[in-house]
């Protein structure tokens, strides 16, 4: 078992000599996965075709409606007219995945969802534009109506415009948003809390199994804004990055620490959650990670705490796209960290080679445990 | 239908995951008691140390080479070159010496094998910065990727391969760059289907390695890494051919041929023989940047009016990422339905 990953196989196996499925049932498992196997939906990277088919199209529409003249004039007529664009995407969307199913084919339902993927992104982009200029008033209260737009929208159509991508785009425009009005808005100290709440949404998400599948769209959408709200506070507090890419004058810092607080005990969850419980805390593998995870926050940067989160509970599920954000945005969080040590070259350098040291010899130390050369789980 | 006794073992014999246990207890298959333990073992089941292990001493590596490439940027002006050299040449044998004690089939002989390949550029830059050569940066590159072939080659190692074609990407890239200065558009179109070319010939091998047994190549990821690669570099010079006038050459038509037989080359590969769906989308997505392009330049060419080619051009993006989703959606069930050779 130790040299080859567990089967679903092995899972069936397993259930039924633990008395927790019988044989028919077993058999009908088996039977449901060859089908599914034989069907299966669109994989992600499928799925970035699309979306980026339907995000050139809408923008080619957008620009067809303004280009035509028929953009209203007034804010409202605006925001109305984006609304019945998503409406009607909604219910082309709608009568695509059930027609389709029965009378036509794959192909027309794929180009009905695609057609309905491109209407709603366009209507979601008039209706933001309407929402932002809607009431009078200076141009930093606009993300905050554009935040709440996106979320009235994105709570509104997640049930009602059953498409993955459809779903994944419209929560992942609602962290965006949010992000960017809190931005805005100069309310640094509140992107803490944004981490706080995508932090615990992920871990939710993905931790308990008794979500319905419905909501994996935006759990994924979280897990991409999370690492993204952590870079915009490593950047806040990144002096150098800040000249370059903060706009206005005055500059409000926010501590880094709260963020590091919450994304250690974030991780510590997950550590509880991949060793099988609360219960399992006083493990020797658990209390090292422990330690050195609450060594992380103390000094280093909530990114890497971010990066880390997502690596383990890809590796946890076996799932392959968590893993890859947690690779994408790993190594960014260090390069990240250790740009930001206002150090000359020299000293960097032996920081830089001195924690590698320490990483490497915790492994070597490690490695001698019994835990460890049992290969233990 | 009938049932395919190999079929569903097959199915049964794929990796579990998260997901698909989840989805049996949402259909109802597995009741909570089943999911709480199938959710269990599948965690416990991970090779989480070896995991761990291996993490850590990549990151740990990566920051000690980091560290000591900062170090000898700093360009001590206090410490003599003899000493630097020393200092270099010793950690580069240290490393060749404990890469071979250690052996280069555990990864920790690997990993030694590529920081002596790194020291072996910090050496070179700092005999450039000792001596002032004059030497153009892209004879750093290509000596630094000359000088290592020898180890990638032994290493079997993936991510030392992938570094030595970045050194070699590098190069390339310098030369165009620092030598082929010419104010003409034909040399970054060679440079565009060099590198192109030099990446399809990496898939090519990783593919014969892969398909002669070779562990180390049993992992997809670099692959695909090589691939995207190569098809960025011959979508560009392609895009530009249909796109701008300027860049009707003969070595811009040769690097849109390419392109052709590239894309046409992978379509049968990657759909008859290694049956990826991954490295067909990578496909998809430069026939459909490709497309899209000639798609754009005929529609906002033919048509005076601004409003009527966006609209026109919106459904015609439309019906080409549906028409690949469509044939890649449909590939893939035809995939999944015939048996693995």
């Amino acid at each position: 078992m130790a040299d080859r990953p567990m089967t679903l196989g092995d899972v069936l196996e397993r259930l039924r000599a633990e008395g927790l499925l019988d044989a028919q049932g077993a058999d009908g498992i088996a039977e449901e996965l060859r089908l599914s196997r034989e069907a299966p939906s669109a994989p992600w990277f499928v799925k970035v075709l699309f979306a980026l088919g339907a995000c050139v199209a809408a923008a080619s529409f957008f620009v067809f409606l303004a280009c035509a003249g028929l953009f209203p004039e007034s804010a409202g007529a605006l925001l109305v007219m984006g609304l019945v664009l998503v409406a009607g995407a909604a219910a082309l969307r709608f009568v695509s995945g059930h027609v389709s199913v029965a009378q036509l084919s794959l192909a027309v339902s794929v180009f009905g969802a695609q057609l309905a993927l491109a209407v709603s992104v366009a209507g979601h982009a008039m209706a933001l534009v309407g929402a932002a200029g809607v009431v009078e008033g200076p141009w930093r209260d606009m993300p905050a109506r554009v935040a709440l737009a996106s979320l009235i929208l994105c709570l509104v159509l997640y049930p009602l415009h059953r498409d993955t991508l459809h779903r994944f785009l419209s929560c992942l425009l609602v962290a965006v948003a949010t992000t960017a009005w809190l931005l805005a808005s100069q309310q640094y100290h509140m992107l803490h809390v944004l981490v706080l709440l995508e932090a615990a949404a992920i871990a939710v998400c993905f931790t308990c199994w008794r979500l319905p599948q419905a909501f994996r769209p935006m759990a994924y959408a979280l897990a991409c804004g999370l690492p993204l709200t952590v870079l915009l506070v490593v950047l806040v507090n990144s002096a150098v990055l800040r000249d370059a890419l903060w706009f206005w004058e005055e500059t409000v810092e926010t501590p880094a620490w709260p963020s590091s607080a919450v994304l250690a005990l974030w991780l510590i969850w997950l550590y509880l959650w991949a060793a099988g419980g609360v219960a399992r805390w006083r493990q020797e593998p658990v209390l090292v990670a422990v330690i050195v995870t609450v060594a992380l926050g103390a000094f280093t940067s909530p990114g890497i705490l971010a990066g880390a989160g997502l690596l383990v509970l890809g590796f946890g599920r076996r799932d392959s796209r968590l893993l890859g954000l947690g690779l994408a945005f790993f190594p960014v969080f260090l390069v990240l960290y250790y740009y930001n040590l206002d150090l000359d070259l020299a000293t960097k350098s032996y920081v830089l080679a001195g924690s590698g040291g320490i990483l490497l010899v915790v492994r070597a130390l490690l490695g001698w445990r019994p835990w460890a050369r049992e290969g233990a789980s | 239908m009938t049932e395919d006794p190999n079929r569903k073992e097959e199915v049964l014999n794929r990796p579990a995951d998260a997901a698909t246990i989840e989805s049996l207890c949402e259909a109802g298959r597995l009741g909570p008691a089943a999911c709480e333990a199938a959710q269990g073992w599948l965690r416990a089941s991970r090779p989480w140390w070896d995991w761990v292990s291996r993490s850590l001493l990549f990151v740990g590596a990566a920051l000690v080479l980091s560290g000591v490439v900062f170090f000898f940027a700093y360009n001590w002006a206090r410490m003599s070159p003899v000493l630097k050299f020393v200092l270099i040449e010793v950690g580069l044998l240290a490393c060749v010496v404990a890469a071979w004690l250690t052996g280069l089939e555990r990864i920790v002989g690997k990993v030694l094998l590529l920081g002596a390949g790194l020291l072996v550029g910090v050496l070179l830059a700092v005999y450039g910065q000792t001596y002032q050569t004059g030497a153009d940066a892209y004879e750093l590159f290509v000596g630094w990727a000359v000088l290592i072939a020898g180890w990638v080659l032994i290493s079997r190692f993936a991510a030392f391969w992938l570094m030595w074609l970045v050194l070699v990407h590098l190069g390339v890239i310098l030369y165009r760059v620092q030598i082929l200065t010419h104010e003409e558009r034909w040399p970054e179109i060679l440079m565009f289907l060099v590198l192109g070319l030099l990446d399809l010939a990496a898939v090519a091998a990783r593919e014969i390695g892969a398909k002669r047994g070779a562990a180390w190549l049993a992992h997809r990821w670099p692959g695909w890494v090589m691939l995207a690669a190569a098809l960025v570099f011959l979508t560009i010079p392609t895009s530009l051919l249909v796109l701008v006038d300027e860049y009707q050459h003969p070595v811009t038509v040769l690097a849109a041929a390419t392109w052709v037989v590239a894309v046409g080359a992978g379509y049968w590969f990657f759909r008859y023989r290694a049956r990826d769906l991954l490295s067909l989308t990578l496909c998809a997505l430069s026939v459909f940047a490709v497309v899209v392009t000639w798609i754009g330049k005929g529609v906002f060419g033919a048509l005076e009016e601004v409003w009527s080619a966006c609209l026109l051009f919106g459904f015609a993006v439309l019906a080409v990422s549906s028409g690949l989703g469509y044939w890649l959606l449909r590939t893939w069930r035809a995939m999944a339905r015939q048996p693995h050779g």
